[in-house]
């Protein structure tokens, strides 16, 4: 089991994030921390999860990627957990 | 202008010329705005039947399919069909009614929550309550279906909004819209990774091209051919590249997996270089992931980031446009890539397709499915006829024995294998190809299931030719049965299926039926040359199987010829089929 924390950058409309919690479900993963809210950029909305699975986080990063409304998408290592956390 | 007429303007305006759909109350202003719109609505009798008839338009002809239903129902009965498109990257938009904004979320009549029943079968959707929104969504809806990787996009339109006028304002600002280009695939060649794969391919004395239903869907089977044709590269191709490179290619070894020739499975599993394009390494293909193609180092060409190094990590991943990076690695492997290399690996290839390849003398009298099929593609290779499947025994008989020089011709619910969508993908196919032959084959278990859409063909006076192979069976299933399940047979017998010669007449279709292989010219002659749609009903032996078989989780090396223990129809089993002759 390994926990990989992203943090994501959505274009906001609704079910942004419910889109984005589906995927991460269906591909295999347990949300342990969900953290969203409006983002600076115009129409913009950050969601930071931190996601623990057997299965490699490297293609959710990729299919993360592929949903229509997601802008960007940024994975930290899990040692950078605690500081991509604190900063929320 | 309403919401609903800018729809159908903004169809226009996207090329859209056909629609297929079914109406009802939350969808009823944009019926209203059809009328006299000259866009052709195609009526069909099941919300199910005209998404499928969508996606077979859309498949056939590279263009956009577009289905219409209201709420509720229609929306919830068009979900597996959009489920279909998005497991076969097909091109579809699905606009559905949804009930008035202010009555959304009270449970209104016909009122479902469609937008967030979609989410898990789209590429994209939209719920529009706003009619400032329209046209931004319905847009972005139109694109993003066929750019990239082309999929489906649901838009659900709430009733107010089809009513409401659109501000003149939105209307000036949706022009602007028109040429946004949302493809996102167009990255920059990587010049690095193309050297390598050129420098893989050079080095290999056993390379291999697996083609996926991607190569057609790009338009990309003309470099393929041309590719396979210079360096004379073996070729295999999953279920939805079947066509890609024509199957008549000396180097097409056919089709690869559970059901996939001997040639094709022996040369993945021993080929040194697997060169995979627009393909997605499904289960049914690969077999068990651990033990496929061990011997090989992948290249992998895709527009999806996400499906490279999925399920099998590839040594050189090239993303992108599939047309530009065939062409530039051509150009690569011109400068050093010799055929020569790998001649001896080509001709065991060739040896293993001629001396392991299907055989059709079946000693009885009775119809072998193979063999009618085999006789009805050489009956069509000069029509280029369009094939709609089935799911199902057919459905494997004809991606084995039947011929295809263009993957639009082949059309096969492959990753979602939905029983249903042979009949009314044939139809939707006619519909974007009036001239050319368009065939079903279907199964007594599949043509069941959107029977109705025989009313659709005459209503329409379109000449659909419904091939149907009855066992009596729901014969997959009974197979596994047999096979995996110490022939406990639960719910396969289909002994009571209904005269469907009958039922043809009682739609106005005409039909006859065969039971004889001493009939089947006779009658093929007569099903291909009738003019309007013709259902010929061919009863085949019940316990035919689809050999060779890999069972589920293994190696494709571990394919199977025919059941041992399957005492009732040994002797209906071709001698030849016996797999001590097989393997010689």
């Amino acid at each position: 089991m390994s926990t990989n924390t992203f943090k994501i950058i959505v274009r906001q409309s609704a079910g942004s994030l419910e889109r984005i919690l589906r995927l991460v479900r269906h591909r295999g993963f347990d949300v342990n921390y969900c953290l969203a809210r409006e983002e600076s950029l115009e129409n913009g909305m950050s969601v930071t999860l931190q996601l623990s699975s057997e299965r490699s986080a490297d293609n959710l990063y990729h299919q993360l990627h592929k949903l229509v409304d997601v802008v960007e998408v940024h994975q930290s290592k899990p040692s950078r957990l605690r500081s991509c956390l604190g900063n929320e | 202008m309403r919401g609903a007429d800018y729809l159908i303007k903004t169809l226009k305006d996207h090329q859209v010329d056909t629609v297929f759909g079914y109406p009802g109350g939350a969808i009823m202003p944009v019926y209203d705005a059809l009328l006299g719109s000259g866009v052709k609505h195609v009526l069909c009798r099941h919300e199910q039947g005209a998404v499928f008839a969508a996606d077979g338009y859309a498949r056939s002809s590279g263009r956009l399919g577009v289905c219409i239903a209201t709420s509720g129902p229609g929306a919830t009965n068009l979900i597996t069909g959009i489920a279909n498109a998005q497991m076969d990257s097909v091109p579809l938009l699905a606009i559905t009614g949804q009930v008035a904004s202010n009555l959304i979320g009270t449970d209104a009549f016909q009122e479902i929550d469609t937008y967030g029943l979609s989410l898990s079968v789209v590429k994209h959707s939209y719920l529009v309550t706003r009619i400032e929104d329209l046209p931004r969504m319905l847009n972005e809806a139109i694109q993003l279906a066929q750019s990239g990787r082309p999929g489906p996009v649901l838009v659900d339109i709430a009733k107010d909004v089809q009513m409401a006028t659109m501000p003149a304002t939105t209307l000036a600002f949706c022009d602007d819209l028109r040429p946004k280009d949302l493809a996102t695939t167009n990255v920059a060649m990587n010049s690095a990774a193309l050297h390598s794969a050129a420098e893989l391919l050079a080095s290999s004395k056993q390379p291999l091209i697996y083609a996926g239903g991607g190569v057609g869907l790009s338009k990309a089977s003309e470099l393929l051919t041309a590719l396979v044709d210079q360096f004379k590269v073996p070729t295999v191709t999953t279920l939805k590249g079947i066509g890609a490179l024509p199957s008549s290619h000396p180097y097409n070894l056919g089709m690869l997996g559970m059901h996939g020739t001997k040639a094709a499975n022996t040369a993945v599993q021993e080929c040194d270089v697997l060169l995979v394009a627009g393909a997605r390494l499904d289960d049914r293909a690969t077999g068990d992931l651990k033990q496929f193609a061990p011997n090989a180092k992948v290249i992998h060409i895709d527009c999806d980031q996400a499906e490279i190094s999925k399920l099998r990590l590839a040594d050189v991943s090239l993303l992108g446009d599939m047309p530009s990076i065939l062409t530039s690695l051509m150009n690569a492997m011109s400068h050093g890539y010799k055929h020569e290399t790998a001649h001896q690996w080509r001709y065991r290839c060739l040896q293993n397709k001629e001396q392991l390849g299907f055989r059709y003398d079946a000693p009885f009298s009775g119809i072998y499915a193979p063999a009618l099929l085999k006789s009805l593609s050489e009956k069509c290779q000069q029509r280029q006829a369009i094939v709609a499947c089935d799911v199902g025994q057919h459905q494997m008989w004809v991606a084995q024995h039947m011929q295809f020089n263009s993957s639009s011709h082949h059309l096969s619910s492959g990753g979602l294998g939905a029983m249903g969508y042979g009949l009314p993908a044939a139809l939707g196919a006619k519909f974007a190809n009036p001239d050319r032959t368009v065939i079903t084959v279907s199964g007594d278990g599949s043509i069941m299931m959107n029977i109705q859409e025989l009313a659709t063909l005459k209503r329409y006076s379109i000449a659909v030719k419904i091939l149907l192979l009855d066992n009596q069976r729901l014969g997959m299933v009974r197979q596994w049965q047999n096979l995996f399940f110490e022939k406990r047979f639960s719910e396969v017998d289909l002994s009571d299926n209904p005269d469907f010669v009958e039922i043809a007449h009682a739609f106005g279709v005409r039909s006859t039926s065969i039971n004889q292989s001493s009939q089947i010219d006779t009658a093929l002659d007569e099903f291909l040359s009738s003019e309007e749609s013709y259902l010929l009903h061919v009863s085949i032996d019940p316990d035919d199987n689809v050999w060779p078989l890999v069972p589920p989780g293994k190696s494709n090396s571990d394919y199977i010829e025919e059941n041992p223990t399957e005492s009732s129809s040994s002797s209906k089993i071709p001698e030849h089929k016996r797999p001590e002759e097989a393997t010689q």
